[in-house]
């Protein structure tokens, strides 16, 4: 991975969506007011950089749920470092709320 | 009225879109979306799904972006259905190229004329000097005392001087009537129709002021369907315009000028025949009727062909062509072929069939070999050119096609890789020197000696069981 990865003000906002605790795509779509075809793609490549993780939810769980299993994507020790360049860089990011 | 549902649903658009994803990402990439299309489903309305669930295109599309890096995209070409693939795109550009086959269409297609069987081809001096044509003064011999035929008509062809278009021919007047052309505009061909409209090199110009062509259809679609044309800096008149399907030498032959040959003049000539004779009767008849005219033995030698076998003899040039090739490579076919097993001979035999394909339809289109075939007057090197081609193509198809399947796994059929030179060249007597390859999904190892030596198989494949899986497994 790079030393310093310079991230696009969506792929900040999207990180940073994450950073805040939205932890699906359906989730920060919602949260961004972006569309899906720019979430998704974003959150692929974020998670190529090795700036956010996925794992998917226990089958066990959301069967208990009557639901399905989702996958959920959290900020990785470097993408956390990243995110803080990135607010620098962004300042407006600052304001965004953290999720319910 | 209500169109199929089913169509603009979320989820089949999702299931849609996953067809584009990488085969191996797809099943993860489709369950996620429709996890995240059941969440979308309770927060949002009909409409803004629809919008959430197009964008699993966009998704899919990207994820094609990191996945088609060069070396996948070089293992995706090591494949069979790649090389098929390739094949198939090479046929496909030369149907393009040629203008969707005209040559071929008319090899395969009924001539257009009527009554094709009893219409002939005649050659003097055998069929040997079939290129050389017979000579003005023997065609008007055959008219005057010939019983045999119901009537005879010449016929030359050239490019225009300049190298350019349109290709043009001169017929005698008689030429259209005889083959029973018709046309779609203008004079028809009945009789006489044309007699007076000689332009030819051995026409007289007092005799024939109105100097008159009939144009090919799509030629003459292609200059504004005028009456009068303008060819060379002179202008003619349109005496008829042919049918579309009409063609005769080449479908490229766009101007016809009608001008009988002089008496020293070579020229094509064609013929048709009466029902009661036979070919052979026919042919002594026009041999006789040479040699009271005081022609030697060898210019009394006269041959008839149909014109319908004529034509199909660009075929049977290619099938020659392919079983020389065939004989050739024979002796190395059983030597060199690996074992067969069903899908392997399958992958070899379509491959093969595409590329001899390939090759007939560049023959038969680029090289004008029909209009050889049926020709008296056009330059003698095209026709043994024609045959070259087919007979070399179908060698190189058989030789290539033959390499390429031994390099080939004989589980998964995809290009061997990872060439290592293994052994010393020089110590060929103790030791085994030569090249091993590797089928990159881990099936098998080849190994082809640097010299091939009577004791020992000229390839040898070895299977690799699973345990050599862990070697081979990509991320």
């Amino acid at each position: 991975m790079p030393d310093e990865i310079k991230l696009t003000h969506t792929s900040a906002l999207i990180l940073q969506t994450l950073g805040a605790g939205y932890r699906y795509g359906f989730d920060v779509m919602e949260a961004t007011g972006l569309p899906s075809g720019t979430v998704y793609p974003a959150l692929r490549r974020l998670e190529q950089l090795g700036l956010i993780q996925s794992t998917w939810e226990k089958e066990s769980k959301a069967q208990a749920e009557q639901r399905p299993a989702r996958k959920y994507y959290k900020l990785t020790a470097p993408g956390e470092r990243t995110l803080a360049k990135a607010v620098q860089r962004y300042p407006l990011l600052q304001h965004m709320k953290g999720a319910s | 009225m209500r169109g199929p549902v089913w169509l603009i649903r979320p989820a089949f658009l999702v299931r849609a879109a996953s067809l584009l994803v990488p085969a191996r990402r797809r099943e993860e990439w489709m369950r996620e979306w429709l996890t995240e299309l059941h969440y979308a489903r309770e927060h949002a309305g009909e409409a803004r799904l629809m919008a959430f669930a197009s964008g699993a295109f966009h998704d899919a599309v990207w994820q094609h972006r990191d996945f088609w890096t060069l070396d996948r995209i070089s293992q995706r070409a090591q494949s069979a259905l790649f090389c098929m693939a390739s094949i198939a795109a090479v046929v496909v550009l030369i149907v393009l190229a040629s203008g969707f086959l005209p040559m071929t269409r008319g090899v395969l297609m009924p001539l257009p004329y009527r009554d094709a069987a009893g219409i002939v081809t005649v050659a003097q001096s055998g069929t040997m000097a079939m290129r050389a044509g017979v000579s003005g003064q023997a065609v008007e011999l055959w008219r005057e005392n010939s019983v045999s035929f119901d009537d005879i008509a010449t016929y030359r062809w050239q490019v225009a001087p300049g190298g350019g278009a349109p290709l043009s021919a001169w017929v005698s007047p008689n030429f259209f009537h005889l083959l029973g052309a018709k046309t779609s505009g203008g004079r028809s061909f009945e009789g006489d129709a044309l007699a007076g409209c000689a332009a030819g090199p051995g026409a007289n110009p007092e005799a024939n002021p109105e100097q008159c062509v009939i144009l090919s259809y799509d030629f003459w679609r292609g200059v504004n369907g005028g009456s009068r044309i303008t060819l060379d800096g002179k202008t003619y008149r349109v005496m008829a315009v042919l049918d579309p399907g009409f063609w005769f030498l080449s479908p490229r032959i766009a101007v016809w000028r009608i001008g009988a040959p002089g008496p020293a003049e070579r020229t094509g000539v064609v013929a048709r025949v009466r029902r009661d004779f036979t070919k052979k009767e026919v042919e002594t008849e026009l041999g006789v009727i040479l040699r009271d005219a005081g022609m030697n033995e060898w210019e009394s030698m006269v041959e008839l062909t149909g014109v319908a076998t004529r034509v199909h003899s660009a075929l049977w040039s290619f099938a020659m062509g392919l079983g020389l090739a065939v004989i050739i490579i024979l002796p190395s076919l059983r030597v060199r072929m690996p074992s067969w097993n069903p899908r392997a001979a399958t992958f070899f035999a379509a491959k093969t069939a595409l590329l001899l394909a390939a090759v007939l339809l560049c023959g038969i289109e680029f090289t004008h070999a029909t209009s050889i075939t049926m020709l008296g007057g056009t330059d003698a090197l095209t026709e043994p050119l024609s045959t070259w081609l087919f007979m070399l193509g179908s060698m190189g198809v058989l030789v290539w096609s033959i390499a390429d399947q031994r390099r080939r796994c004989r589980v998964c059929l995809r290009r061997l890789g990872m060439v290592a030179h293994v052994g010393c060249p020089g110590c060929l007597l103790l030791n085994w020197a030569g090249t091993e390859l590797v089928c990159m999904e881990g099936h098998g190892m080849l190994h082809v000696p640097e010299m091939a030596a009577c004791w020992q198989e000229p390839d040898r494949w070895t299977s690799l069981d699973d345990s050599w899986q862990g070697l081979f497994e990509r991320s």
